[in-house]
């Protein structure tokens, strides 16, 4: 994923141009949420958990910045399934994503 | 401005090593696992040439922020301190290598970072740090190696270990390790460098000359809710099991 998807020239240049990017580590929130409760992560990592996807190791999320979970894509699946044009793809995701969290664009 | 830097310091160099019991597993493969329960460093503290560490000087003069290859036998030399069967090339598709920088320079000393990407062999599995991140400071009037230490940064994750049962299963899990080697001594206080970028940016820089995604403007948790509102922008979100800046995944 480092050196496809998120490699792609095209999409790196995408993701900085129109996105906050966030990495985090699923074992991380896991802790954090099962040490203090759900309630008591922040409103963004409570966003993320609930977006995750069942049996799915990496999710590419896009939230809005109003905290509204706009798209899930099990990462796994998508790489399993070929496809000549994945980096596009992948834009073709984080655009869909984009146009609902601004439908003026 | 660019300098050329020289090692032909006195031999020997000796380094010590160090792996101390691995006490993290995600599956508790540290105490099921013998090859992972008994992981040490081979030797705790042997000699090399100089030669050895001329290996991670560049061949042309440089400037802060340039980056070059590392010998690869050099670094061999010193990974085979801490196991029987270190290999640089990787399992995946990328994040092999082993680079370095130049990171701030003066008159007297010059300090390099690097950067190195291992597996360690065993004959039931294969274990692959998430990095060796490594520091060397010489004295460019001596033309002597002062400091020398790479270690595996702490992480909530910080290596990936895949332990072959038979020849049809294979399991895979994280932990958290230690592992240091060092010579020298390090500065008493911080040296006033001429010319410098800071440690994150050198680190950064090295980042980059392995994963093209390190030219995404990464923030971190605690940055992303406010920095979406400021800039009005949605939040795209990697949310993963490995770790996604180093091989720990």
């Amino acid at each position: 994923m480092r050196a496809g998807v998120l490699g792609d020239e095209a999409t790196i240049d995408y993701l900085n141009a129109n996105f906050v990017n966030l990495y985090v580590l699923n074992l991380d929130l896991k802790r954090r949420r099962d040490a203090e409760g759900i309630d008591s992560v922040s409103p963004l990592e409570r966003v993320i958990i609930g977006g995750w996807n069942e049996e799915s190791p990496v999710d590419c999320q896009v939230i809005s910045n109003e905290l509204k979970l706009l798209g899930s894509l099990p990462l796994n699946d998508f790489l399993g399934a070929f496809s000549p044009t994945r980096a596009q793809d992948y834009r073709d995701y984080l655009r869909r994503s984009l146009a609902e969290a601004s439908p003026e664009l | 401005m660019k300098i050329q830097l020289e090692l032909n310091g006195p031999d020997p160099i000796a380094v010590n090593a160090s792996i101390p019991p691995i006490t993290f597993t995600t599956a508790g493969y540290h105490v099921r696992w013998k090859s992972l329960a008994t992981l040490r460093e081979i030797k705790a503290r042997r000699n090399y040439p100089t030669s050895t560490f001329r290996g991670f000087l560049p061949r042309t003069a440089v400037s802060v922020g340039e980056h070059w290859k590392i010998d690869p036998e050099c670094a061999l030399q010193l990974l085979k301190q801490l196991a029987e069967e270190p290999q640089l090339e990787l399992w995946n598709d990328d994040g092999g290598g082993q680079w370095a920088s130049l990171r701030a320079y003066n008159d007297n000393y010059a300090e390099i970072v690097f950067r190195i990407h291992t597996v360690f062999m065993f004959k039931d599995g294969r274990f692959t740090p998430s990095q060796l991140a490594g520091t060397l400071i010489i004295d460019r009037r001596l033309e002597e190696l002062i400091y020398f230490e790479m270690s595996v940064p702490p992480g909530t994750l910080n290596f990936d270990a895949h332990w072959k049962w038979d020849d049809e299963l294979t399991v895979t899990e994280g932990g958290v390790c230690r592992i240091e080697m060092t010579a020298g001594k390090g500065p008493t206080q911080a040296l006033a460098y001429s010319e410098e970028i800071s440690m994150e940016e050198a680190r950064l820089g090295l980042a980059r000359q392995f994963y093209p995604a390190q030219f995404i403007e990464w923030v971190t948790l605690e940055e992303a809710a406010d920095t979406a509102v400021a800039l009005n922008r949605p939040i795209h979100v990697v949310s993963a099991d490995g770790t996604f800046m180093d091989e720990s995944c």
